[in-house]
Parts: structure tokens; sequence; C-alpha cells
């Protein structure tokens, strides 16, 4: 396959100012991205895992620019977004959007969902008169199931799972080209989950998008996407095909993230290793040196504890951040 | 959904259109609308309600107690009270909704800029607004008698200044909380100019929470004109106005309580209309409680 690359992120750095202290006197500074390199290739589906807290929406939010990066370079459809300016991002901004963690935040309360969703097609001048506004948003209704008739009510009037719905077809309107879904179904019940992932696999197919599918959880990444990136304290540690992560993950923190994933068989339940966790994950504001899992990793060494290993390819495509998992040192 | 009518439109009914059907089907919205509907044409056609000429004074026949002659009885040079009042209500309803209506479209202009361009715009917008902030009322009423000569225009613009910076930081304060939201972000992320956001997202979703605050004021505004006029710098004397005649009442107060009753209680009805008008209206204006009886 010769796909293009439709996103390139090179050593991406988000950090915040905030202010520790009582009395806001000490500046702390939080790594919520750190030297983040990710190539996404059109029409590919990649999954984003991680742990609360360890940079997943900062990750989606910075790369969309929707902050202004600390650092590194991001390229979208070839052209360098990292500085440009916001009058001209404006331009490409209806071929890269963005779906909200929470719907409902993100949805303007005084106006009806018909027009929420519309909202980009006025902006970007996609449709020519109100007939053609209608039917467009008759349309994008029907894409996430949802009956054109609730164009007209207010967002309080519907559940999470509609307001979801709601939220994608907005995302849909302006036919955009990459999608990034932040914990698209974490806010639903599991039945819905699974209807939810299951119509953005079909809007996909039909679309031809590209997805960035952020979640904290694997089992509901693992049926969407063709690659998954794991990120621990704003880092990505593993990167790798879904299918080959989820049998064969290199990293003890993946590893121990699938302990906590059940197996429906008990067989396999039973012979896979266990890796337990030590510790609470570390704060992104002054974050560990060296590798940072290396003070809840059980094979940490010297190394891990000085310096931070990079992503090395291990074969198939499989990428990981780890000396142990490198040197072949981690159990099997 | 099948067999869903696809010629439906879906769109239909405008946002202006709701908020009127919600707003007038609650009794109080319509009672006090009429009210000050009912004020504004005794305003207007004073000419013609009024029994009697307001200024012409009958000396022979001051004080005197309510009659048929006069409703309302006689003020100390004679004048027919209830003319009085009707003459008076164009006044209060300038001071009220010209001099609140201009600090609040200014103030709640500054007050978005300031809080959606909180860097160099904001920072001068706000230290312009803690010098008008600065300048007490009277002090301003002054200045501008000084310049212009007193009368209706000067407490407009008196009482329009001295409220602006109170809706500047309202709003302010407002924007500054909107902006943060996901939904407003959202904008943002799909394009959306700076112009779109701050008048088609920030504001709607502002201006209730200022909407309490305007039809309150509009109360209050009444009573300042009162204050400026006591002290000679608001609507000079022969011109009738609710404010003065309860201050002058107020000398014979214990003799003839109805020269202080009567424009009292018309402040207090126009007033409380304005207020629960206003209650109304914010109600109507979200659409989360805009049904509910
Ligand atoms: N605007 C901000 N200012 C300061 N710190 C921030 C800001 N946004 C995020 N952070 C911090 O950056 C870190 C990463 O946050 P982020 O929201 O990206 O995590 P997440 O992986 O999306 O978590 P979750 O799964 O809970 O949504 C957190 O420690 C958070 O406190
Ligand atoms: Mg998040």
């Amino acid at each position: 396959m010769d796909q293009q690359i439709i996103m390139k992120i090179d050593d991406l750095r988000m950090y915040f100012n905030t202010n520790g202290g009582v009395f806001g006197n000490k500046r702390k500074i939080v790594h919520a991205v750190d030297d983040v390199s990710l190539s996404i290739m059109e029409g590919e589906t990649i999954g984003i895992v991680g742990e609360s807290g360890c940079g997943k929406t900062t990750f989606g939010r910075a790369i969309l620019r929707l902050y202004k990066p600390t650092g590194g370079s991001i390229e979208f459809m070839g052209q360098n977004i990292t500085d440009m300016p916001e009058r001209k991002l404006r331009q490409l901004r209806s071929k890269m959007v963005y779906v909200f963690q929470d719907p409902y935040e993100s949805l303007d309360p005084r106006k009806t969902v018909g027009s929420t969703v519309g909202e980009p097609l006025i902006i970007n001048h996609l449709v020519r008169n109100k007939k053609e506004y209608e039917k467009r948003i008759a349309e994008l209704f029907e894409i996430v199931n949802l009956d054109p008739s609730m164009a007209n009510r207010y967002p309080h009037e519907f559940s999470g799972g509609q307001r979801q719905r709601v939220a994608i077809a907005r995302s849909l309107a302006s036919d955009p080209k990459l999608i990034v879904f932040d914990e698209a179904v974490s806010a639903l019940d599991v039945s819905l989950q699974a209807r939810i992932v299951n119509l953005l696999a079909d809007i996909k197919e039909r679309l031809k998008i590209t997805y960035i599918f952020i979640s904290h959880d694997l089992s509901v990444v693992k049926h969407i996407s063709d690659r998954i990136a794991v990120f621990y304290l704003g880092r990505v540690v593993e990167l790798s095909e879904a299918d080959e992560l989820y049998k064969n993950p290199l990293h003890p923190y993946t590893k121990a993230l699938l302990t906590a994933v059940p197996i429906p068989d008990p067989f396999l339940e039973d012979k896979r290793d266990v890796i337990f966790m030590d510790g609470e994950i570390p704060s992104p504001i002054n974050p560990p040196k060296g590798c940072p899992f290396h003070p809840r990793c059980p094979f940490a060494t010297d190394i891990c504890r000085t310096d931070a290993p990079q992503l090395v390819d291990m074969g198939h495509q499989h990428l990981v951040a780890c000396y142990a998992s490198q040197e072949g040192r981690l159990p099997k | 959904m099948a067999n869903r009518n696809k010629k439906q439109p879906i769109l239909h009914i405008s946002e202006s259109r709701r908020v009127f059907k919600a707003l007038f089907k609650r009794k109080i919205a319509v009672i006090s609308a009429a009210v000050i509907l009912l004020t504004i044409i005794c305003a207007v056609f004073a000419k013609w309600v009024a029994p009697y000429d307001p200024y012409t004074m009958d000396l022979t026949n001051i004080k005197a107690v309510p009659s048929w002659e006069h409703l309302l009885g006689t003020d100390a040079l004679g004048r027919d009270v209830l003319s009085r009042i009707i003459y008076g209500s164009q006044s209060a309803l300038v001071v009220a909704i010209v001099s609140v209506l201009i600090a609040a479209i200014s103030g709640i202009i500054l007050g978005l800029l300031a809080g959606y361009f909180t860097k160099v715009v904001g920072v001068i917008i706000m230290r312009f607004v803690d010098t008008l902030q600065s300048i007490p009322m009277t002090v301003l009423a002054l200045a501008i008698a000084g310049l212009s000569g007193g009368g209706l225009v000067n407490i407009v613009i008196a009482i329009g200044v001295s409220l602006t910076s109170l809706y500047a930081r309202v709003m302010r304060g407002q924007v500054l909380k909107v902006k943060q939201s996901d939904y407003i972000l959202a904008e943002k992320m799909h394009g959306a100019g700076n112009f779109r956001i701050m008048f088609l997202h920030i504001l709607p979703n502002c201006i209730p929470v200022l909407i309490v605050t305007i039809t309150m004021q509009m109360g209050s505004a009444i009573l300042m004109e009162a204050g400026l006029s006591f002290l000679g710098i608001g609507i000079t004397p022969p011109t009738p106005s609710w404010g003065s005649m309860v201050q002058d009442g107020a000398a014979v107060l214990t003799t003839r309580p109805l020269l202080t009753i009567a424009p009292g209680i018309a402040i207090f009805i126009l007033v409380y209309a304005f207020n629960t008008f206003g209650d109304a209206l914010r109600d109507a204006l979200d659409p989360r409680i805009r049904n509910r009886k």
C-alpha cells in the first residue's frame, strides 16, 4: 500500500503554565504533550490510548491548532500549520475537525441542534440557499441515525448519546478529511458504545475520512483502529498495528493496560502474564527524568532513570520506547 | 423512519417567534407589557388624555382634595395632579428607557470587547470604564448641565453614562466565563470568525443574565431622575416629573398625603411592570425553561 501522509507531527510539545501554590506565586509547567512524532496516513484510523491525564485531549486539540504548540511541527495536507496565523488557518478548518469529549458541553444551549449542525455549512459557505441548507442538515441527521424532525429541538431535550450523534453530525457537515474523536463513546453505556462505534466505522467506509480515535479504553479502540499509539505522560511509548499490539504488546505499560482488559476465554486469561503497576501515575508537572514510566516499572534499570528511550522499530512496524523491551529483557 | 414525510420543513420556526410565543403565554408578561404600553400611549397622547393643561395654575384652588373636577386633587400651585402625572410619564419613560438603553448597549459592547480581546483592547477598555465609574453621577450631571444646560437630555446622558460601567463589568465577567465553554471552542474549531463567535454565540449566552439588571435599573433610573431634579440639575421646574412631584409633595405629606402617594404609585406601577416583564423575557429567552409553566 502506498498511502499518503495526511498529517505529519514532529516532536510536538505542548506545555501549560499553571500557578502553583495558594498565592499563585510558584509558576509550574505542565508537560501535557512531550516530543510526540506521528505520521497519520490518509484513510486510516489511529487509536490513541492511555490513562486519564496522559495528554490525549491536549494532543488532539494541539494537532488541530486549537492550542498554540510549545514546540515541534505539524503538517496537514502538505502545509505547515504550526505557526499559521488564525486567519489563514480558518481556510483549513473545514478539513480537520474535532469531536469533543463532553457532549453536554459542546453544543450551544441556546441554539437548536439543527442550527448547530448547520453552523459549519454557513461558516464555510457550503450552501447557497435555505433550501439547500435544510436539505443538507436533514441528510446529516440521517447519517447519524437521528430523525431530521428533531432538528428544531434544543440540546437539553436530548440524551447523552443523541447529543454525541448531533456533535458527530456537525463534524461531518464540512466534508472533513480528518476527524479527531475525543472519547466519543466514553460517556455512553456499553450497548450504545458499540452502536456508535459501528456507526463511525460505517461512515468512514462511505466517506473515506481519516480518524484519530482517542479513548482511555483499549477494548473500544481495538475494534475501530488500524494502528494504535499508547500514550504515557504525554509521550508515545508504543505504536503498532492494532492486532499486533494486542497479540504481542512490547511495552510493560501496554502489557499492564491489557491485563486490565478482560479476555473472554478463561484458558487464555490464565495463560497471560500479569504485570502489575506500582503506584500512581506521576504528575506531568515536573515529570520524572529518563523514561516517564520508570517509577512504576518492575524492569527499570539505571539507564531508564537517566535517559528517555526513543521509539525503535522492532519489526512489522511495531515501535516501542523501552530499553528493557528493546534489549529483550522482558518476559515473553 | 422510512415513511417520514420528506417535504416537512425542518427549521421553520424562527428563534424570535419562539420567544414571542413563550413570552405571551405568560399572563404576567402580558399584563406588564400592557401596563408599559398603556403608559407609552398616555405619554404620546398626553394632550388628549389629560383633562387639564399641566402648567395652568389656579391659585384660588390650591391643594384641593379629590373631586369630580380634579380626580386626584390639585397641588400647591393649584395645578391638576392627574394631568401632571399623565404628562410626567413622558419624562419617566424617556429617562427609564433611553438612559438605560444607552447604558446597556454601550456597556454590553464594551464588556463584550473587553472580555473577548483580553489583551490590549480589554485593558484599555477597562481603564476607561474604571475612569467612568470614579466620576460621581451628580458631578457628571453638573458638568453636562454646565456645558449644555439642564433638562431631560442632561439627565439621560448623566444616568446613561454612570450606569455604563456596571454593564461593562457584568458583561465582561459573563464573557470570560462563556468564552471558556466547549461550544465556543467548537465554533473556533469549525473556522468561525471573531465577529460570528462574539455576536451570535457569546452574546446570546450572556444577555439573559443582564436582562434582569436592565429592567431593574429602568426602575432606579426614574428614582435617580427624581434625585437630580431635586438638586436642580434635572428636569427644570414647571415641566412635570414624577420624581419632583414626590419631592414637592413631601413638604405637605401629613396634611395632603395624596400629593406624594399618587406619583409614588405611578412610579411603583411602572417600575414593577418593567421588572416583571424583564423576568418573563429572561425565562422566554432560555430554551431550557421557556416552556415550563
Ligand atoms: N488548559 C490547561 N491548562 C493547564 N493544564 C492543562 C490544561 N489542559 C490540560 N492540562 C493538563 O495537562 C494534562 C493532560 O490533560 P488532558 O486533558 O490532555 O488529559 P487526557 O488524557 O485527555 O485525560 P482524560 O482521559 O481524563 O480526558 C493534565 O495533567 C491536565 O491537568
Ligand atoms: Mg481527555
